[in-house]
Order: C-alpha cells, then structure tokens, then sequence
C-alpha cells in the first residue's frame, strides 16, 4: 500500500486522528507543566521567602580622607580646649589665692 | 498571585488565552444558535452537517465554552479548579483540532480559512493546558498553607 492510498484510507478518519492528536498533545503539555512547577522551589510560605540583603555604603575615597581629616582635626581641637580649661582653672585658683577673688577694688 | 478578599488565589497572565479561546468558542455556538442556517452559506459546512445538525454543534461547542469561561471565572477560589481549566483546555484542544480538519472541503479538494483559525486555537489550547498544568501545583501549595495557617477574618465592614 503506497502513501496516497494510505492517505485515501485515512480521509474519513483524518478529523479523528487530528483530535486525538490534539488531546494528545494538550495532555503532555498539561504533564509537562505539572512536573515543570514540581521542580520550582515553594515560594508561597512566607518563612521561604529570600531575606533581604544588609544594606551597605561605600564612601568614595576622598570622601574617607575628608572625614578622617575631620576626625583628626575635632581630636586636635578637643585637646587643645582641655588644656584651656586646666589653664583657666589654674588662673582662678590663683587670683583667689592673691585676694579675695578680684572683690578688692570695692 | 494576587489576593481576593484576603485569600491567595492563582494568577498567570497566560490566562488571558484561555479567556480567547474560550470565548471564541461561545461566540460560534451563539452565531451557529442564530436563527439562520450558517450550514447553507457554502460547500465548506457540508462535512459538519454530515456529522450532526447546527444546533447540535451549537450546543456541543457552548457547553464546552461554558465550562471553561466557569472556571476561569471562579478564578482559583476552589482547589480543583486548575484542573478544570487543564481539562477544558485538552478538550478544547481535541475540539479545534478536529474543527481544523473538518475544514477541508474534498469536493473543491482544499482547506478553508478556518483550519488555520482552528489550528491556532488548537495550539493555543494546548499552551493553555501546560500553564494550568503548573497552576495545579501552585494552588494545591497555596491552600496547603491556607490549611496549616488560616488568615485572621478581615475587620467588619472592610471592603476590599
């Protein structure tokens, strides 16, 4: 039996064929889709979620040297206003020392 | 997925496609329903009305519709309805398959317009039931975990 003659059987069953062809494939496709979403991981519990990323800054370098410059600087200017103060405080003690505390001119 | 009312139900856009198909179908069974015999308008029916008469097509192919626009309109509020909408679709996909090849006309000896229209339809039925296929298995998880953590009942009057 050539083709054309295979093809002349299968003419009133062609529509058939093609719809069980069809079935066919929406059924692999349907399978297909199931096994397909087996293998993606379970995202719809709230405790699988993803944890969200620490957010960090990255300063640009002369931004750093510009802040440690800072730093220096309010570290040089906090020991000098101590020294200040101690000298201050030595200058009081001994104006109260000579007398009375500058009440003199009274 | 997007909620409704509090409830996690099963959203793919892919469903815009069976909304199509599932319409097309109902609007060919109202236009076969009309009144008028679309059977007389050419040789191209004459193998449907070979099969059975044009309400019959009509009521075949709207229950089908019918079907399928009810599950897609429940919209994943019961379990089972993915795999509703995955039958639906591998019986769609027979049916336009099969409507595609009953658009040859063998007295003329060629295919009409409407194979390619069926075949489309048929492709996209088979799409259909793969995304619903997946969608199986994301509802059974969502109402798993609505099972084992039922949400807290919305405050009274809360419209969403």
């Amino acid at each position: 039996m050539n083709l054309s003659a295979l093809l002349t059987t299968l003419e009133p069953w062609k529509a058939v064929l093609a719809a069980a062809l069809g079935l066919v494939g929406a059924a692999v496709g349907l399978i297909g889709g199931v096994i397909k979403q087996r293998g993606v991981p379970d995202t719809t519990s709230p405790d699988q979620a993803a944890a969200p990323r620490p957010v960090t800054f990255r300063l640009h370098p002369d931004d750093r040297q510009l802040i440690g410059d800072a730093t220096e600087a309010a570290t040089d200017l906090t020991r000098a206003i101590r020294h200040l103060t101690g000298a201050t405080e030595d200058n009081t003690v001994a104006l109260n020392r000579r007398g009375g505390g500058g009440g003199a001119r009274r | 997925m997007r909620s409704i009312r509090g409830i996690p139900t099963v959203f793919t856009p892919s469903r815009a496609l069976e909304w199509h198909c599932a319409g097309t179908d109902l609007l060919v069974a109202l236009v076969l329903a009309l009144p008028g015999r679309t059977f007389s308008t050419g040789a191209i029916w004459d193998r449907f009305a070979s099969i059975m008469p044009e309400s019959d097509w009509a009521l075949v192919i709207g229950a089908i519709a019918a079907v399928r626009i009810a599950a897609l309109a429940v919209n994943g509020h019961w379990r089972r309805t993915p795999l509703l909408r995955a039958l639906t679709a591998t019986i769609g996909a027979g049916l336009h398959a099969y409507l595609a090849m009953l658009f040859y006309v063998p007295s003329v000896g060629a295919f009409g317009t409407g194979a390619a229209f069926s075949a489309a339809l048929a492709i996209s039925d088979i799409r259909s039931a793969y995304r619903a296929g997946r969608d199986i298995v994301v509802a059974g998880r969502v109402w798993d975990m609505m099972r084992a953590a039922p949400p807290a009942p919305l405050p009274e009057g809360f419209a969403p």
